[in-house]
Protein backbone atom coordinates (compact mmCIF):
# COMPACT_ATOMS: atom_id res chain seq x y z
CA UNK A 1 0.00 0.00 0.00
CA UNK A 2 2.73 2.41 1.38
CA UNK A 3 4.52 1.68 -1.94
CA UNK A 4 1.36 2.28 -4.47
CA UNK A 5 0.99 5.26 -2.68
CA UNK A 6 4.05 6.51 -2.90
CA UNK A 7 3.91 5.85 -7.13
CA UNK A 8 0.87 8.00 -7.34
CA UNK A 9 2.71 11.09 -5.05
CA UNK A 10 5.20 10.79 -7.59
CA UNK A 11 3.27 11.10 -10.82
CA UNK A 12 1.67 14.34 -9.37
CA UNK A 13 2.79 17.25 -10.73
CA UNK A 14 4.96 19.46 -9.50
CA UNK A 15 2.66 22.49 -9.86
CA UNK A 16 -0.60 21.26 -9.28
CA UNK A 17 -2.04 24.90 -9.84
CA UNK A 18 -0.76 24.60 -13.39
CA UNK A 19 -3.67 22.18 -14.04
CA UNK A 20 -6.19 23.71 -12.54
CA UNK A 21 -5.09 26.93 -14.44
CA UNK A 22 -5.48 25.30 -18.02
CA UNK A 23 -9.10 24.25 -16.65
CA UNK A 24 -9.87 27.90 -17.48
CA UNK A 25 -11.90 28.52 -20.79
CA UNK A 26 -9.27 29.83 -23.27
CA UNK A 27 -10.56 32.84 -25.34
CA UNK A 28 -12.19 32.68 -28.42
CA UNK A 29 -10.41 33.59 -31.74
CA UNK A 30 -11.86 36.80 -32.93
CA UNK A 31 -9.10 38.14 -35.48
CA UNK A 32 -8.36 35.11 -37.37
CA UNK A 33 -6.33 36.91 -40.43
CA UNK A 34 -4.09 38.97 -37.96
CA UNK A 35 -3.35 35.96 -35.52
CA UNK A 36 -2.49 33.76 -38.51
CA UNK A 37 -0.23 36.39 -39.69
CA UNK A 38 1.56 36.87 -36.43
CA UNK A 39 2.68 32.68 -36.14
CA UNK A 40 3.91 32.84 -40.38
CA UNK A 41 7.78 33.30 -40.27
CA UNK A 42 9.32 36.47 -41.75
CA UNK A 43 11.00 36.64 -45.08
CA UNK A 44 14.51 37.77 -42.77
CA UNK A 45 13.41 34.27 -40.80
CA UNK A 46 13.41 32.44 -43.84
CA UNK A 47 16.52 33.55 -45.56
CA UNK A 48 18.36 29.94 -45.49
CA UNK A 49 16.00 28.53 -47.85
CA UNK A 50 17.74 31.34 -50.51
CA UNK A 51 20.40 28.21 -50.21
CA UNK A 52 18.56 25.18 -52.64
CA UNK A 53 19.11 22.40 -50.52
CA UNK A 54 18.32 19.03 -51.47
CA UNK A 55 16.19 17.36 -48.29
CA UNK A 56 17.70 13.67 -48.45
CA UNK A 57 21.43 13.11 -48.65
CA UNK A 58 21.07 9.95 -51.14
CA UNK A 59 19.97 12.59 -53.49
CA UNK A 60 22.37 14.59 -52.98
CA UNK A 61 25.44 11.92 -53.10
CA UNK A 62 24.37 11.04 -56.74
CA UNK A 63 23.84 14.68 -58.04
CA UNK A 64 26.85 15.31 -57.12
CA UNK A 65 28.39 12.26 -58.70
CA UNK A 66 26.83 13.48 -61.68
CA UNK A 67 28.24 16.99 -61.51
CA UNK A 68 31.19 16.33 -60.33
CA UNK A 69 31.04 18.88 -57.23
CA UNK A 70 31.61 18.29 -53.83
CA UNK A 71 28.40 17.63 -51.39
CA UNK A 72 27.65 20.23 -48.29
CA UNK A 73 25.43 18.33 -46.03
CA UNK A 74 23.77 20.26 -43.17
CA UNK A 75 22.93 17.58 -40.56
CA UNK A 76 20.72 18.41 -37.40
CA UNK A 77 18.72 16.59 -34.60
CA UNK A 78 15.57 17.14 -36.31
CA UNK A 79 15.73 18.13 -40.11
CA UNK A 80 16.90 21.41 -40.54
CA UNK A 81 14.32 21.58 -43.24
CA UNK A 82 11.33 20.87 -41.24
CA UNK A 83 11.06 20.58 -37.68
CA UNK A 84 14.74 21.24 -35.42
CA UNK B 1 29.63 32.80 -49.42
CA UNK B 2 27.20 32.28 -52.04
CA UNK B 3 29.60 31.91 -54.81
CA UNK B 4 31.33 29.03 -52.29
CA UNK B 5 28.30 27.75 -52.13
CA UNK B 6 27.68 27.29 -55.79
CA UNK B 7 30.29 25.17 -56.02
CA UNK B 8 28.80 22.66 -54.03
CA UNK B 9 25.92 20.12 -54.45
CA UNK B 10 24.21 21.39 -50.83
CA UNK B 11 22.10 19.59 -48.93
CA UNK B 12 20.14 19.21 -45.18
CA UNK B 13 19.09 15.89 -43.59
CA UNK B 14 18.28 14.48 -40.03
CA UNK B 15 21.82 13.35 -38.33
CA UNK B 16 19.89 10.78 -36.23
CA UNK B 17 18.80 8.76 -39.10
CA UNK B 18 22.31 9.50 -40.61
CA UNK B 19 23.82 8.33 -37.48
CA UNK B 20 22.51 5.55 -36.98
CA UNK B 21 20.09 4.23 -39.51
CA UNK B 22 20.59 1.15 -41.29
CA UNK B 23 20.39 2.27 -44.67
CA UNK B 24 23.54 2.84 -47.57
CA UNK B 25 23.31 6.50 -46.97
CA UNK B 26 23.66 5.73 -43.12
CA UNK B 27 26.71 3.94 -44.04
CA UNK B 28 28.35 6.55 -45.86
CA UNK B 29 27.74 8.90 -43.05
CA UNK B 30 29.08 6.72 -40.34
CA UNK B 31 31.84 6.45 -42.87
CA UNK B 32 33.14 9.90 -42.83
CA UNK B 33 31.63 11.53 -38.96
CA UNK B 34 34.14 10.44 -37.20
CA UNK B 35 36.80 12.99 -39.10
CA UNK B 36 34.78 15.52 -38.29
CA UNK B 37 34.53 18.34 -35.40
CA UNK B 38 32.45 15.84 -32.98
CA UNK B 39 34.51 12.71 -33.94
CA UNK B 40 35.08 10.18 -30.93
CA UNK B 41 32.47 12.90 -28.73
CA UNK B 42 30.28 11.16 -25.82
CA UNK B 43 29.44 14.17 -23.81
CA UNK B 44 27.39 16.19 -23.45
CA UNK B 45 25.71 13.94 -25.97
CA UNK B 46 26.78 11.70 -28.99
CA UNK B 47 25.27 13.63 -31.83
CA UNK B 48 27.32 13.88 -34.99
CA UNK B 49 25.49 17.31 -35.82
CA UNK B 50 27.37 20.10 -37.66
CA UNK B 51 28.26 20.67 -41.77
CA UNK B 52 30.41 18.53 -43.86
CA UNK B 53 32.07 18.45 -46.70
CA UNK B 54 32.50 15.28 -48.87
CA UNK B 55 32.94 14.06 -51.99
CA UNK B 56 30.48 11.33 -53.63
CA UNK B 57 32.87 8.52 -52.84
CA UNK B 58 31.79 9.53 -48.80
CA UNK B 59 35.70 11.10 -48.48
CA UNK B 60 36.13 13.85 -45.85
CA UNK B 61 36.87 16.59 -46.86
CA UNK B 62 36.17 19.34 -43.95
CA UNK B 63 33.58 20.14 -41.11
CA UNK B 64 32.19 22.45 -38.88
CA UNK B 65 29.12 22.94 -36.37
CA UNK B 66 28.83 26.82 -36.33
CA UNK B 67 26.72 29.79 -37.21
CA UNK B 68 29.79 32.05 -37.35
CA UNK B 69 30.18 33.54 -41.30
CA UNK B 70 34.05 33.43 -40.99
CA UNK B 71 34.27 29.96 -39.60
CA UNK B 72 31.92 28.52 -42.49
CA UNK B 73 33.97 30.54 -44.97
CA UNK B 74 37.28 28.94 -44.08
CA UNK B 75 35.78 25.38 -43.70
CA UNK B 76 34.32 25.70 -47.54
CA UNK B 77 37.93 26.73 -48.77
CA UNK B 78 39.62 24.07 -47.02
CA UNK B 79 37.31 21.57 -48.07
CA UNK B 80 37.63 23.31 -51.64
CA UNK B 81 41.40 22.79 -51.83
CA UNK B 82 41.18 19.29 -50.78
CA UNK B 83 38.46 18.67 -53.24
CA UNK B 84 40.77 19.42 -56.02
CA UNK B 85 43.58 17.10 -54.60
CA UNK B 86 41.30 14.46 -55.70
CA UNK B 87 41.37 12.15 -58.59
CA UNK B 88 38.06 11.54 -60.40
CA UNK B 89 38.56 7.57 -59.08
CA UNK B 90 38.31 9.29 -55.31
CA UNK B 91 35.66 11.92 -56.11
CA UNK B 92 32.88 9.53 -57.91
CA UNK B 93 30.33 7.56 -55.88
CA UNK B 94 31.01 3.97 -56.59
CA UNK B 95 28.25 2.07 -59.09
CA UNK B 96 27.40 -0.31 -56.62
CA UNK B 97 26.79 2.17 -53.67
CA UNK B 98 24.55 4.64 -56.34
CA UNK B 99 22.55 1.42 -56.93
CA UNK B 100 21.83 0.45 -52.96
CA UNK B 101 21.16 4.41 -52.67
CA UNK B 102 18.56 4.63 -55.81
CA UNK B 103 16.90 1.33 -53.59
CA UNK B 104 16.41 2.94 -50.14
CA UNK B 105 13.36 3.84 -48.76
CA UNK B 106 12.30 6.18 -46.92
CA UNK B 107 9.22 7.70 -45.55
CA UNK B 108 9.53 10.58 -48.01
CA UNK B 109 8.38 8.15 -50.32
CA UNK B 110 5.15 8.38 -49.38
CA UNK B 111 4.60 12.05 -50.03
CA UNK B 112 0.89 12.40 -50.76
CA UNK B 113 1.00 14.10 -53.65
CA UNK B 114 -2.69 13.62 -54.53
CA UNK B 115 -3.49 14.70 -50.51
CA UNK B 116 -3.22 17.44 -48.19
CA UNK B 117 0.16 18.59 -47.27
CA UNK B 118 0.12 21.63 -44.92
CA UNK B 119 3.24 23.53 -43.37
CA UNK B 120 2.76 24.14 -39.77
CA UNK B 121 4.59 26.92 -37.64
CA UNK B 122 4.82 27.35 -34.38
CA UNK B 123 6.00 30.22 -32.04
CA UNK B 124 5.58 31.65 -28.41
CA UNK B 125 2.64 34.59 -28.15
CA UNK B 126 4.73 35.82 -24.96
CA UNK B 127 8.16 35.10 -24.07
CA UNK B 128 8.46 37.25 -20.44
CA UNK B 129 10.84 34.48 -18.88
CA UNK B 130 13.37 35.86 -21.15
CA UNK B 131 15.50 39.00 -22.12
CA UNK B 132 14.08 40.66 -25.87
CA UNK B 133 17.39 40.19 -27.04
CA UNK B 134 17.46 36.54 -25.96
CA UNK B 135 16.87 33.95 -28.97
CA UNK B 136 14.18 32.15 -27.02
CA UNK B 137 11.89 35.80 -27.27
CA UNK B 138 11.44 35.24 -30.92
CA UNK B 139 12.10 31.49 -31.19
CA UNK B 140 9.62 29.68 -34.07
CA UNK B 141 9.83 26.32 -35.41
CA UNK B 142 8.13 24.37 -38.12
CA UNK B 143 6.81 20.91 -39.59
CA UNK B 144 4.55 19.39 -42.33
CA UNK B 145 1.49 17.91 -42.34
CA UNK B 146 0.89 14.81 -44.25
CA UNK B 147 -2.93 13.51 -44.88
CA UNK B 148 -3.84 11.51 -47.88
CA UNK B 149 -6.20 12.02 -50.84
CA UNK B 150 -8.42 9.51 -48.68
CA UNK B 151 -7.70 11.71 -45.07
CA UNK B 152 -8.15 14.76 -46.96
CA UNK B 153 -11.84 14.11 -48.10
CA UNK B 154 -12.29 14.25 -44.30
CA UNK B 155 -12.29 17.32 -43.64
CA UNK B 156 -14.83 18.13 -46.23
CA UNK B 157 -18.41 17.68 -45.68
CA UNK B 158 -20.27 14.23 -47.69
CA UNK B 159 -23.58 16.53 -47.12
CA UNK B 160 -22.14 19.71 -49.53
CA UNK B 161 -24.92 22.04 -48.58
CA UNK B 162 -25.18 25.72 -46.75
CA UNK B 163 -24.76 25.26 -43.03
CA UNK B 164 -24.27 22.15 -43.32
CA UNK B 165 -21.71 21.21 -39.89
CA UNK B 166 -19.56 17.96 -40.54
CA UNK B 167 -16.87 16.32 -37.63
CA UNK B 168 -13.82 15.71 -38.97
CA UNK B 169 -12.92 12.61 -38.29
CA UNK B 170 -11.66 12.25 -34.46
CA UNK B 171 -7.90 10.20 -35.92
CA UNK B 172 -7.32 12.91 -37.96
CA UNK B 173 -7.56 15.80 -35.49
CA UNK B 174 -5.81 13.18 -32.98
CA UNK B 175 -2.74 13.24 -35.12
CA UNK B 176 -3.44 16.98 -35.25
CA UNK B 177 -2.79 16.76 -31.33
CA UNK B 178 -0.51 14.34 -30.92
CA UNK B 179 2.41 14.85 -33.21
CA UNK B 180 1.40 18.61 -34.32
CA UNK B 181 0.35 20.80 -31.43
CA UNK B 182 3.68 20.26 -29.13
CA UNK B 183 5.81 22.41 -28.14
CA UNK B 184 8.61 23.19 -29.82
CA UNK B 185 9.12 26.57 -30.13
CA UNK B 186 12.16 26.62 -28.77
CA UNK B 187 13.08 23.10 -29.12
CA UNK B 188 12.23 19.45 -29.77
CA UNK B 189 9.86 18.01 -27.46
CA UNK B 190 8.74 13.96 -27.98
CA UNK B 191 5.73 13.75 -29.20
CA UNK B 192 2.04 13.01 -27.13
CA UNK B 193 0.38 9.34 -26.68
CA UNK B 194 -3.20 8.76 -28.00
CA UNK B 195 -3.95 8.09 -23.77
CA UNK B 196 -2.34 11.88 -23.51
CA UNK B 197 -5.57 13.34 -25.77
CA UNK B 198 -8.06 14.83 -23.62
CA UNK B 199 -9.83 16.65 -26.97
CA UNK B 200 -9.68 16.45 -30.26
CA UNK B 201 -12.45 18.22 -31.68
CA UNK B 202 -12.29 19.57 -34.88
CA UNK B 203 -15.87 21.24 -37.62
CA UNK B 204 -15.81 22.20 -41.20
CA UNK B 205 -19.50 24.02 -42.38
CA UNK B 206 -20.16 24.89 -45.69
CA UNK B 207 -20.69 28.97 -45.76
CA UNK B 208 -20.85 29.02 -49.27
CA UNK B 209 -20.49 26.73 -52.42
CA UNK B 210 -19.50 28.40 -56.08
CA UNK B 211 -18.50 26.73 -59.20
CA UNK B 212 -17.82 23.73 -57.28
CA UNK B 213 -15.81 25.54 -54.85
CA UNK B 214 -17.25 24.69 -51.12
CA UNK B 215 -15.98 27.48 -48.74
CA UNK B 216 -15.68 25.69 -45.35
CA UNK B 217 -15.21 27.36 -41.78
CA UNK B 218 -13.43 24.91 -39.81
CA UNK B 219 -14.04 25.63 -35.29
CA UNK B 220 -12.42 23.38 -32.94
CA UNK B 221 -10.68 22.50 -29.74
CA UNK B 222 -7.54 20.31 -28.68
CA UNK B 223 -6.49 19.25 -25.07
CA UNK B 224 -3.14 17.14 -24.12
CA UNK B 225 -1.87 16.13 -21.06
CA UNK B 226 1.00 13.91 -20.12
CA UNK B 227 1.86 13.29 -16.28
CA UNK B 228 5.06 11.03 -15.43
CA UNK B 229 8.33 11.55 -14.72
CA UNK B 230 11.22 12.84 -17.12
CA UNK B 231 14.74 14.32 -16.91
CA UNK B 232 14.05 18.38 -17.88
CA UNK B 233 17.42 19.84 -18.89
CA UNK B 234 18.88 22.63 -16.29
CA UNK B 235 16.84 20.93 -13.84
CA UNK B 236 19.58 18.35 -12.36
CA UNK B 237 20.17 14.84 -14.23
CA UNK B 238 17.30 12.99 -12.83
CA UNK B 239 13.92 12.16 -13.29
CA UNK B 240 11.44 13.93 -11.41
CA UNK B 241 7.66 14.13 -11.50
CA UNK B 242 6.17 16.38 -14.73
CA UNK B 243 2.92 17.54 -16.34
CA UNK B 244 3.05 18.77 -19.98
CA UNK B 245 0.58 20.15 -21.96
CA UNK B 246 -0.97 21.99 -24.66
CA UNK B 247 -4.35 23.19 -25.42
CA UNK B 248 -6.02 25.35 -28.29
CA UNK B 249 -8.63 26.68 -29.96
CA UNK B 250 -9.07 26.02 -33.44
CA UNK B 251 -10.65 28.48 -36.01
CA UNK B 252 -9.76 28.30 -39.59
CA UNK B 253 -10.79 28.34 -43.28
CA UNK B 254 -10.99 26.27 -46.26
CA UNK B 255 -11.92 25.73 -50.25
CA UNK B 256 -12.10 22.72 -51.30
CA UNK B 257 -12.75 22.12 -55.15
CA UNK B 258 -15.21 18.99 -56.04
CA UNK B 259 -14.02 18.35 -59.34
CA UNK B 260 -10.81 17.84 -58.62
CA UNK B 261 -11.35 16.67 -54.81
CA UNK B 262 -8.44 18.49 -53.65
CA UNK B 263 -7.88 21.75 -51.31
CA UNK B 264 -7.18 24.82 -52.96
CA UNK B 265 -7.18 26.38 -49.76
CA UNK B 266 -5.85 25.58 -46.52
CA UNK B 267 -5.65 27.62 -43.76
CA UNK B 268 -5.84 27.11 -39.54
CA UNK B 269 -5.01 28.59 -36.29
CA UNK B 270 -4.60 26.78 -33.38
CA UNK B 271 -3.93 28.99 -30.55
CA UNK B 272 -3.81 28.44 -26.82
CA UNK B 273 -1.30 27.63 -24.02
CA UNK B 274 1.07 25.03 -23.73
CA UNK B 275 2.81 24.18 -20.10
CA UNK B 276 5.66 22.10 -19.09
CA UNK B 277 8.50 20.83 -20.02
CA UNK B 278 10.70 18.21 -21.34
CA UNK B 279 14.91 17.62 -21.61
CA UNK B 280 15.51 19.50 -25.31
CA UNK B 281 12.37 22.08 -25.66
CA UNK B 282 13.93 24.93 -23.39
CA UNK B 283 11.00 25.78 -20.90
CA UNK B 284 12.80 26.07 -17.53
CA UNK B 285 12.27 27.98 -15.42
CA UNK B 286 9.00 28.50 -17.22
CA UNK B 287 6.74 25.61 -16.36
CA UNK B 288 3.68 27.88 -15.80
CA UNK B 289 0.96 27.99 -18.90
CA UNK B 290 2.19 30.79 -21.16
CA UNK B 291 0.31 31.36 -24.68
CA UNK B 292 1.50 29.99 -27.96
CA UNK B 293 0.09 29.38 -31.34
CA UNK B 294 0.13 27.10 -34.46
CA UNK B 295 -0.19 28.19 -38.08
CA UNK B 296 -1.24 25.59 -40.56
CA UNK B 297 -1.04 26.46 -44.08
CA UNK B 298 -1.46 24.88 -48.11
CA UNK B 299 2.45 23.97 -48.56
CA UNK B 300 3.12 25.46 -51.68
CA UNK B 301 4.63 23.46 -54.86
CA UNK B 302 8.36 24.97 -53.79
CA UNK B 303 7.94 23.93 -50.16
CA UNK B 304 10.89 21.42 -48.85
CA UNK B 305 9.28 17.95 -49.11
CA UNK B 306 10.40 16.50 -45.46
CA UNK B 307 8.60 13.90 -43.10
CA UNK B 308 6.54 15.24 -40.57
CA UNK B 309 8.84 15.35 -37.19
CA UNK B 310 7.36 12.18 -35.57
CA UNK B 311 6.68 10.27 -38.87
CA UNK B 312 7.74 6.79 -37.39
CA UNK B 313 4.24 7.50 -35.64
CA UNK B 314 1.85 8.53 -38.77
CA UNK B 315 -0.25 5.81 -39.93
CA UNK B 316 -1.23 7.22 -43.38
CA UNK B 317 -4.61 5.64 -44.76
CA UNK B 318 -5.59 5.45 -48.64
CA UNK B 319 -9.37 4.03 -47.94
CA UNK B 320 -11.13 2.79 -45.15
CA UNK B 321 -9.81 0.76 -42.43
CA UNK B 322 -10.17 -3.02 -43.52
CA UNK B 323 -11.98 -5.31 -41.49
Amino acid sequence: MFSALLFVVSLAPQDPGAASRAAEPLPAIEDFAGEFARVLPGEAELAWRGVPWLSEFRRGLVLASEQDKPVLLWAMNGHPLGQT
Amino acid sequence: MQELLEQFVTVADEVGRLQRGGSPESDVFRGFCEEGHYGGRSRPTGTRQGIYAVAPSGRFLASVNTTVKKRMVAMLREALARWQQLSPAERTLDPERATALAATRRFEDKYPEDGLVLAEYVRDLEAKDVKARDWRASAWNEDQVWFTKHEARGFAPVNLTVGHVHDVPERLVSRLARLHLVDVARGQTPAFRSNHVERAVLRSEVIRIEDGRVHLELRGETATRQRGRWVVLHRGGEKEAHERGVRTRLRGQAVWDTKSERFEEFRLLARGERWGATQYNGRPPTLEPTPIAFAFVLAPADHPRVAPAFFWHYVLRNGPREK
